[in-house]
């Protein structure tokens, strides 16, 4: 399928482009240890509480490093026009998106897998019991992020205070996601699964991919013709 | 509802003891809850309809300004 | 546009008499008929969202600026509307509840309802070039319309602090005489709304003659 190769050399443009600097994806993950240090300060490391707000706690951490890598992810094409460049390759908009999005998903999926263990480790949390659930619920929010953070990236990249406007754009937009996230991690990392009452909660993670997914899909060539 | 009538029935429970003293605070602060309530709305609204006149008076001299600008620059 | 405000300023007269005019009060006692704003408000300010994202909509597919300023005139006066909703129901909630604010399904969605508009309005600030603004604008509406279900839908869904729906619901208890009243008053808050979106039109058609002077007068 032409689609699939076309989203597929996006894919692999922009890791290997990250790769070679890192610059991301090594301030993401920096910001996202820094966070997740200066938060175990500001709690009490007794297990109740720390189980109670593991979900809040970690996909903040996940939610500001994740802006850093979206940012990065159209910010990255503005120096020698490479962003006229994509627009007029013969690459459908929806290609592009898809390319981009499932980059910046990577990117942001590593910086996750690495500060889960941190996670662990500083606020002493056994956090693996429910591991496949939580990997599910892991997926599912960063796709919501990351579908929704790929478009605003393209829509922010030419304004003033582009590093501002993508955060107070996005963070809003996603609350309801978020909450959904937060809700089931703080669940699955006190080792109950996922049922009755609360799998509304992942209904609504999976009802919001969907939505922000297609929404994204259809305005992407909307957003980078201006 | 007839709030005049509700005045000497306070009046004369207002010699009565403490949970009909409770219940008379109940209903006042439930009373103004509601005054303050009414005066929320309306000022919002209001203070609104204001930023609109504001913005209105501001665009018309603006507007004023720009035309005989223009009709300067015409004549010229 | 004059007709609308006369009959709006004597469906507003009506409704300040109706509300004191009211035989019952239910067991919250007086503060219950501040439902009287803070319903319409709700429903008015929903109404608003939805002709926002239709006016996006039609922009991004018809390119013509009128729909987009439609959007920004009913978005801001659904700002004012949302936060007369809030602030009513955050003094109901002190009366009844004791706080002045719950993190419950309802309240959430509804303050992320006005702090979405609030963030239309402030990415149209940070847009300068008309096209672009509008076209973004248009876009961030229509994301920002994915909540607008969520508050909507929210006591169904989850269990919340926030009483349970009364009026569109077949099992509704609501008392005959209130819902006449309450109807009226929705009445008076929608033409109140669509006056003041008026008003916020022609401002915008105005300020857009300003710009096109403007680029005229300094050609000149």
């Amino acid at each position: 399928m032409r689609f699939a190769r076309q989203v597929l050399v996006i894919l692999a443009k922009d890791l290997r482009a990250e790769m070679r600097t890192k610059e991301a994806i090594n301030a993401s993950l920096a910001f996202a240890l820094v966070i997740l240090l200066i938060l175990s300060f500001a709690f009490d490391p007794s297990e109740e509480t720390t189980r109670e707000i593991s979900g809040g706690l970690l996909w903040i951490v996940f939610t500001f490093a994740g802006t850093l890598v979206l940012n990065r992810s159209f910010a990255r094409e503005l120096p020698n026009d490479c962003l006229d460049a994509l627009i007029a390759a013969p690459v459908p908009r929806a290609a592009l998106f898809v390319g981009k999005a499932l980059a910046s998903f990577v990117l942001i999926l590593a910086v996750e897998i690495v500060a889960l263990p941190v996670f662990g480790i500083f606020y002493n949390v056994r956090w693996a019991r429910q591991f496949w659930p939580l990997i599910l619920v892991l997926l599912l929010g960063t796709w919501g992020l990351t579908a929704i953070g790929t478009l605003f990236s393209a829509l922010t990249v030419n304004i003033r205070l582009r590093e501002v406007m993508l955060p107070l754009l996005v963070y809003p937009l996603m609350i309801p996601l978020l909450l959904g996230a937060m809700q089931l991690s703080a669940l699955l990392v006190s080792g109950q699964p996922i049922t009755g009452d609360m799998t509304v909660w992942l209904r609504l993670l999976v009802g919001f991919d969907i939505i922000f997914t297609a929404l994204s899909l259809a305005l992407m060539d909307t957003v980078l013709m201006g | 509802m007839h709030l005049h009538a509700l005045v000497p029935v306070l009046a004369f429970l207002q010699a009565e003891s403490d949970p009909i003293r409770a219940e008379i605070g109940r209903l006042q602060r439930n009373f103004q809850g509601l005054i303050w309530g009414f005066v929320a709305a309306w000022v919002i609204l209001l203070l609104y309809t204001l930023m609109l006149m504001l913005r209105e008076r501001k665009i018309r001299r603006e507007m004023e300004r720009l035309k005989s600008m223009l009709q300067e620059g015409g004549k010229q | 546009m004059f007709v609308m405000l006369a009959l709006a300023a004597i469906l507003l007269v009506r409704h300040l008499y109706m509300i004191s005019v009211l035989p019952d009060e239910l067991q919250q006692g007086q503060i219950f008929r501040i439902i009287f704003f803070h319903v319409p408000a709700a429903i008015a300010a929903m109404c608003g969202s939805a002709v926002a994202l239709v006016a996006s909509v039609l922009f991004l597919i018809t390119r013509k600026f009128k729909y987009d300023a439609l959007a920004v005139a009913v978005t801001e006066v659904g700002l004012a509307f949302l936060a007369v909703n809030l602030v009513t129901g955050s003094i109901w909630a002190r009366v009844i509840w004791g706080v002045w604010w719950a993190w419950d399904a309802r309240l959430t969605s509804a303050l992320v309802c006005w702090i979405l508009y609030a963030g239309y309005l402030i990415l149209r600030q940070a847009l300068e070039e008309p096209t672009q603004r509008a076209t973004f604008a248009a876009v961030y509406s229509i994301f920002a319309f994915t909540d607008v279900p969520i508050v909507i839908f929210s006591i169904r869904w989850w269990r919340t602090l926030h009483p349970q729906p009364v009026f569109f619901t077949k099992s509704g208890s609501f008392p005959a005489d209130w819902t006449f009243t309450l109807v009226l008053n929705l009445l008076a808050m929608s033409l109140l709304y669509a006056v003041l979106t008026m008003i916020r039109l022609r401002q915008e058609h105005t300020m857009r003659e300003i710009d096109f002077l403007r680029r005229e007068a300094h050609a000149v």
